[in-house]
């Protein structure tokens, strides 16, 4: 069985030192989601929504007003909430890339949480909440779900979201009238964004291993991997099947071309959750530079263990 | 445990007299012995275990204090035990001056008393994952009834994040829990006030007592044996009660409610770093067991008294 026409980061996150482990079958990646009804009224233009970090200031302010739903916020910031510390990370890990950044190197050796690509990053997206206050007050007790129902009562024009978010938003507000958009990204930079979805696994001692390869193999057909998946299959070929073929849902497809792994180490939980509590830092108040320098240090010894 | 001793016995049935007596005198360990056993297994085992788990590693390796070492590296740490110090304080605190307002009041004739007696137990008897979640939203910035309620009647301007603002998270947390447990302390006291004789009210009576002089002179002394006990069990309470704070923030912002219990979850089950978890676990149970003793042998009834 050859893997050319799975996604590289879908292969990668079954990879553990260069060996095959898991064959990728459901994927997705984040994309921008917002309410045209709102770009107009603020006089943007709906079918151009923000490309760059620049453009997203710009139109997250213009967008945050009163309206006659009341007070409506521009972008939503993912700073608190029960679903963490991965909604923070899934929505500025993926800016960090973007700018050159992340939290570790490439191979995983040393922090590089405190470089200035990464803290520009974190600053920018917390900004949206300390400085720019385009994000509601209760930024630090929003996380993925919470940013979708504000989103659905009108609340907050755009958010960072899954196309899981998207189906469930329309369910909740068939009146919006939606947008979805490759994330903005730095000028002159390409977008970026965390690898979701999820792969099959074969224990080594397991009972019937023949046949359940044999099942994996039939499951893996492009028919099949299209036709199982309720997001987005692992194949590029799944996408010629007319599932999946949505106009509508284009914008999260796009986003699979720059999507990328999380880190593939045991520590990997920890050390997010030390990055969320002092991104939270941030949001306090605490300049970026400062938190991050304080993350760094105590990820540090994890990484040399 | 109790399987080899069956043969044992059996055996010494058909010996000798004196034998057979010795046999008898050590009958009544014998009937104690299956639920030595099951408190062996469930209580020492994990006692244990837990000791063995926090001087080694993953591998199992004999690794000596480095978890502990690790413990007490992070910075996070001293913050946790102030937190859970100042939790468990200012709850015992509020919850035993609630109550015992609630039970001395709730010991007055008045109409309505049995039903007030009754509706006062709704906190207790509600969930407590229940009223952690009610309470969240209660609290909520933006949506919240509370900060509703004080906007609409002036007393404050802009609305106040209680769960995200480092200075109230843990007031109003504090808040909750004592919200939820002074039912226990007012039907506590009240039972005790039961037993006071009615004799020392009359004679403080023909003294000319006020109501004070009675709570202050007659109630608090009587019930003092009461409030020691409850207050041993609050305490105890407090210090492995994670509900309200894992539930309503989960430590946040940006640790400023962490509590021990909590920690030593997240650092088991959440980053799968069982060792340290241990090691956190047996220097929380030294502390539990130091604090009960010191409490113990300030309060409890002397022999000699």
């Amino acid at each position: 069985m050859t893997f050319d026409d799975f996604f590289p980061a879908a292969l990668e996150t079954a990879t553990y030192q260069d060996k095959l482990y898991a064959l990728p079958f459901q994927v997705e990646a984040h994309a921008l989601v917002y309410n045209k009804g709102a770009f107009r009224e603020a006089g943007l233009d709906p079918e151009k929504p923000p490309q760059t970090w620049d453009e997203l200031v710009v139109a997250a302010q213009t967008l945050t007003k009163t309206t006659e739903r009341g007070q409506q916020y521009g972008y939503g910031v993912a700073g608190g909430g029960q679903d963490q510390p991965g909604n923070t990370l899934f929505r500025t890990l993926p800016l960090m890339w973007m700018n050159g950044g992340g939290i570790l190197s490439d191979d995983f050796t040393k922090v590089t949480l405190n470089q200035p690509e990464s803290v520009a990053a974190v600053q920018f997206y917390a900004d949206f909440y300390t400085k720019h206050a385009v994000a509601p007050p209760s930024t630090l007790e929003n996380d993925g779900l919470a940013l979708r129902r504000l989103f659905i009562a009108e609340s907050i024009a755009m958010i960072q979201a899954s196309q899981a978010d998207f189906l469930l938003i329309k369910q909740g507000n068939p009146d919006l009238n939606l947008g979805v958009a490759r994330l903005p990204h730095p000028k002159d930079r390409d977008p970026a964004v965390i690898l979701g979805g999820w792969n099959f696994i074969v224990p080594a001692e397991a009972p019937n291993k023949a046949e359940t390869l044999q099942f994996l193999q039939f499951l893996s057909s492009t028919e099949n991997i299209a036709y199982y998946t309720n997001t987005s299959p692992a194949r590029r070929s799944g996408f010629d099947q007319p599932q999946h073929q949505r106009p509508d849902l284009v914008g999260f497809k796009q986003m699979l071309d720059y999507a990328r792994r999380q880190p593939p180490l045991p520590e990997w939980s920890q050390i997010v959750q030390i990055y969320y509590d002092h991104f939270q830092e941030v949001l306090l108040g605490t300049p970026a530079q400062e938190a991050m320098d304080a993350a760094a240090a105590e990820i540090q010894p994890l990484l040399e263990q | 445990m109790a399987r080899p001793l069956a043969p044992a016995a059996g055996n010494l049935a058909d010996e000798s007299r004196p034998a057979r007596r010795a046999f008898r005198i050590g009958a009544g360990p014998l009937f104690i012995l299956p639920t030595m056993a099951l408190l062996a297994i469930l209580i020492l085992y994990p006692v244990v275990s837990t000791v063995i788990l926090s001087f080694t590693d993953a591998a199992g390796r004999y690794v000596g204090g480095d978890n502990y070492a690790a413990a007490f590296r992070s910075s996070s740490t001293i913050r946790v035990i102030f937190n859970t110090i100042y939790y468990v304080a200012g709850s015992v605190i509020l919850q035993l001056v609630i109550g015992v307002a609630a039970g001395i009041l709730l010991n007055q004739k008045f109409r309505g008393r049995a039903m007030v007696r009754s509706l006062m137990l709704i906190p207790w008897v509600i969930p407590g994952i229940v009223a952690a979640m009610t309470w969240a939203w209660m609290f909520h910035t933006d949506y919240g009834i509370v900060n509703y309620a004080l906007v609409s009647l002036g007393i404050i301007d802009q609305p106040v994040g209680w769960l995200t603002n480092p200075s109230t998270v843990m007031p109003a947390l504090i808040a909750v829990n004592a919200w939820k447990m002074f039912p226990f302390v007012a039907v506590m006291v009240l039972a005790g006030l039961q037993s006071v004789p009615e004799e020392l009210y009359e004679a403080a009576r023909v003294d000319g007592a006020q109501f004070r002089h009675e709570v202050w002179h007659i109630m608090l002394p009587q019930l003092r044996p009461v409030l020691v006990a409850i207050t041993l069990l609050l305490v105890i309470w407090g210090l492995d009660g994670i509900t309200i704070i894992y539930s309503m923030t989960g430590g946040g912002p940006a640790g400023r409610s962490m509590i021990f219990p909590i920690q030593i979850y997240a650092m088991a089950f959440e980053f799968f770093e069982f060792n340290r978890a241990a090691a956190l676990s047996v220097v929380y149970f030294l502390l539990i067991v130091g604090l009960i003793a010191l409490y113990l042998r300030a309060f409890a009834p002397q022999e000699n008294d």
